[in-house]
């Protein structure tokens, strides 16, 4: 089993978009999927119609296997289930501070699903907490979308920062240019100046599409409602980069 | 969890306003449809059916072809063996439904109940349908997925009108199927509650059964071996009469399969229901009158000279393989050019018979023969016996032969001539014929027991004799042959040398297996079937 997680410090970068779109590509392509919509929030949750879980308790979340089975949902796709949020996420941290071994509670339950889904991918929440350092230690690959503005390349270098600090590998962590702008000449100097500093960006590169921001209205993957449209190949193109770098 | 569930209907339409108010408020999405059209292939005498099996072929044309095994009782809701079809056309015999040779092993678990089923038999088309397959994505408020519907409709493939459909009705089956999606219990436990109240049958393990009763096809109505009912106070004509017109009439339905050379156990069953009519006529005495019984012997003995040599041939064309196994390898190539002159030998040969069986001389013996035993049981003229409850006749008759075997069998030892193993595997034959025929007026353990034991001698004994006729028919192919090939003489010659080595091997074992035969135990056991007798009077 390998978990994806779609994490970014900063909101509104199309992270969700990536989440379900990669999990729908992954599901699409034979694979056994879990989506996690980490984010209180619940962005994947609404745009796979799925009500957010009220029963489950936050202490359960860690620690009751069954309990969390018993709250994924079948989405309406073959082989793509949801574990769809929660209002309860909000105190995420509060509850793993109070734990032992607090940054590896995710990775722990997230092990305990892996005869039954071949890729998990995690929709995190934005900014740095406990729950984002249980995300880095249960990712295989932590997939960061960035938005090529300087204020982006700020945040991403906070990022490494505290990869460094908390003794992280830093060979997952995998950025890539969303909503890009071709016409924008900043878009075109970020990328340049960025891909040269850090090694490890994806090839792949999202375009800023309307199509992406209307998927709130068709509540479905773009690679659903508009397959051929540019950016729903650029997230298939992103999830064929990860299955083989995952030997999938 | 709950789970699915599936009920039985035959028209229904989803779409239609009672059933979108019945399902309110979940709504219907179309996600899928699909048209398959079906063969249901199966040996003419349905071995395939018999174990439980049904083999479809999918030919709804392009890529799609392909086979589909199945459980019978569990066609639609359990899973099939499936196996892509290689070529466009559909295949005669297992063996070509999977570009095999038939002596090859089979590859797979498909391939082997195929195998295991059809053996030498061609697959016939028994029926031939349409599957229509809807699947809806069952939505709720927010137009999520909660379950699916599966709705799949069999009918009757248009080109043939079944009988039914001439009337006006067509014969449809439907399969309305409930499927959960995960996490969705309650939604799926209310749609199954609707779904109830439309007053549908669950349904039930005999879809495909009863879908072609429907459709007027019967699976299983021919049988090579016809079992009749027998109550032990019947009286004997009338049992014999019944077993004879069964009979007749199994002959009668392979004649198609024989002049359209389908396969060659057409000609086997012909042939085996008119030696079990002869033996009946001879073991079971006096229950016609004397020239009754001569004049209808004379019959059928006519008609079943007339197959004999397509018999043998079709009995040698298997043993190809075996063949040139038996001969060293220099001799291999001899053995191929006899065979190739088998082929056309028995080409002509198929051409003589069925010429035969189409003549109007054929057709009126035939015809001539079925009058006088469906005719009235007085047009026969009645033996001594004829009268007699058929249980006394049974047990006398088995009671007779078991005595006689007992005393051949035993007189044979090492030095016995070769004639005397002839005479003891005809007694055996006989005696097996009784307890076929006879084997329902006795408790079926009894019957079973006794026909087992008995096989073993059979085996043995027939082995020996088979042996025995292969070399006196490749010595008379020496004598009519003396122009042809050395390479293929020689390989007669060395084949013969082989096949009598063998027949010596099994002729030594004969003793022994007659020994275990006719142990204190079997004797016992015919003992108690004479018995059985005396109970019921």
């Amino acid at each position: 089993m390998k978990i994806i997680a779609c994490y970014s410090i900063k909101g509104g970068v199309g992270k969700t978009a990536t989440a379900i779109n990669l999990a729908y590509a992954s599901a699409n392509d034979g694979m056994r999927t879990l989506i996690c919509d980490l984010d209180p929030q619940g962005a994947s949750s609404f745009y796979f119609r799925v009500q957010p879980s009220k029963k489950l308790k936050l202490d359960s979340f860690f620690t009751r296997r069954d309990r969390l089975i018993r709250n994924i949902k079948g989405s309406d796709y073959p082989l793509l289930d949801i574990l769809p949020s929660n209002m309860a996420y909000r105190n995420f941290d509060q509850m793993l501070a109070g734990m032992k071994k607090s940054h590896l509670r995710l990775a722990q339950i997230l092990a305990s699903l892996s005869d039954e889904y071949d890729v998990v991918v995690l929709d995190c929440p934005p900014n740095i907490t406990i729950l984002s350092e249980n995300v880095f230690h249960a990712a295989d690959q932590v997939v960061v979308p960035i938005v090529p503005t300087t204020l982006s390349q700020r945040t991403f270098e906070q990022l490494l920062q505290f990869y460094k600090q908390s003794n992280l590998k830093k060979r997952a962590l995998l950025p890539f240019f969303s909503m890009v702008e071709q016409r924008k000449r900043m878009h075109r100097e970020v990328r340049r100046l960025m891909r040269k500093q850090y090694k490890r960006f994806l090839q792949s590169e999202v375009p800023y599409s309307v199509d992406v921001e209307n998927m709130g209205i068709s509540r479905e993957p773009v690679l659903v409602t508009r397959p051929h449209t540019p950016s729903a190949e650029a997230f298939l193109q992103l999830w064929q980069e990860l299955k083989s770098l995952n030997k999938l | 969890m709950v789970f699915e569930r599936v009920w039985m209907a035959d028209s229904i339409d989803l779409e239609q306003p009672e059933w979108v108010d019945v399902l309110s408020p979940f709504s219907l999405q179309l996600e899928h449809k699909e048209q398959s059209r079906y063969q249901l292939l199966d040996t003419f005498d349905w071995a395939l059916w018999q174990q439980g099996r049904a083999l479809l072929y999918n030919h709804s044309g392009g890529k799609k072809r392909a086979y589909e095994l199945w459980n019978r009782n569990e066609f639609l809701s359990g899973s099939a063996f499936t196996q892509q079809a290689s070529g466009r056309k559909r295949g005669r015999f297992w063996w070509d439904i999977s570009a095999q040779q038939p002596v090859t092993e089979p590859q797979n678990e498909f391939e082997q109940l195929l195998k295991k089923a059809c053996k030498l038999r061609v697959l016939l088309e028994m029926h031939h349908f349409e599957q229509f397959s809807v699947r809806y994505a069952v939505k709720n408020s927010d137009l999520k997925s909660v379950a699916w519907i599966e709705l799949v409709t069999l009918r009757h493939s248009s080109g043939e009108r079944t009988l039914a459909e001439e009337e006006g009705a067509p014969v449809v089956r439907q399969v309305l199927r409930v499927l959960p999606v995960r996490g969705y219990d309650l939604e799926l436990k209310k749609l199954q509650k609707r779904v109830q109240k439309m007053g549908l049958p669950l349904y039930t393990d005999h879809l495909l059964e009863e879908y072609l009763l429907a459709s007027g096809v019967t699976p299983a109505r021919y049988q090579s071996k016809p079992s009749i009912v027998i109550n032990t106070e019947d009286v004997a004509r009338d049992v014999v009469l019944r077993y004879l017109r069964a009979l007749l009439n199994v002959s009668r339905e392979n004649e198609h399969g024989i002049v359209e050379d389908l396969d060659i156990e057409f000609l086997h069953d012909y042939r085996v229901s008119l030696r079990r009519i002869r033996s009946i006529l001879s073991l079971v005495r006096k229950v016609f009158s004397p020239e009754e019984t001569r004049w209808l012997k004379q019959q059928f003995a006519a008609i079943a000279k007339r197959t004999n040599q397509l018999r043998d041939l079709d009995v040698y064309l298997l043993e190809q393989e075996n063949y040139r196994a038996l001969v060293p390898p220099v001799l291999a190539d001899g053995v191929d050019t006899l065979f190739a002159s088998l082929v056309l030998e028995r080409k002509r040969e198929l051409r003589r018979v069925r010429r035969w069986l189409r003549s109007a001389d054929y057709d009126s013996t035939m015809k001539a023969i079925q009058l006088r035993l469906e005719g009235e049981a007085e047009k026969l003229g009645a033996g001594l016996q004829a009268d007699k409850a058929v249980l006394s006749v049974a047990t006398k008759e088995i009671s007779k032969k078991f005595h006689k075997i007992g005393k051949l069998g035993m007189a044979i030892d090492a030095s016995t001539p070769d004639q005397e193993v002839h005479d003891l595997r005809i007694e055996c034959k006989k005696l097996r014929y009784l307890l076929d025929f006879f084997g329902n007026l006795f408790p079926k353990k009894m019957q079973r027991s006794a026909v087992s034991t008995l096989k073993r001698l059979q085996d043995n004994l027939g082995k020996f004799n088979d042996l025995s006729v292969q070399q006196e028919s490749l010595q008379a192919f020496l004598l009519n042959h003396q122009q042809d090939q050395v390479s293929m003489l020689a390989a007669v010659g060395g084949l013969i040398g082989a096949l009598n080595l063998e027949q010596k091997q099994e002729r030594a074992k004969v003793t022994e297996t007659f020994s275990e035969f006719y142990s204190a135990q079997t004797r016992q056991l015919y003992a108690e079937m004479v018995r059985e007798k005396e109970d019921v009077q």
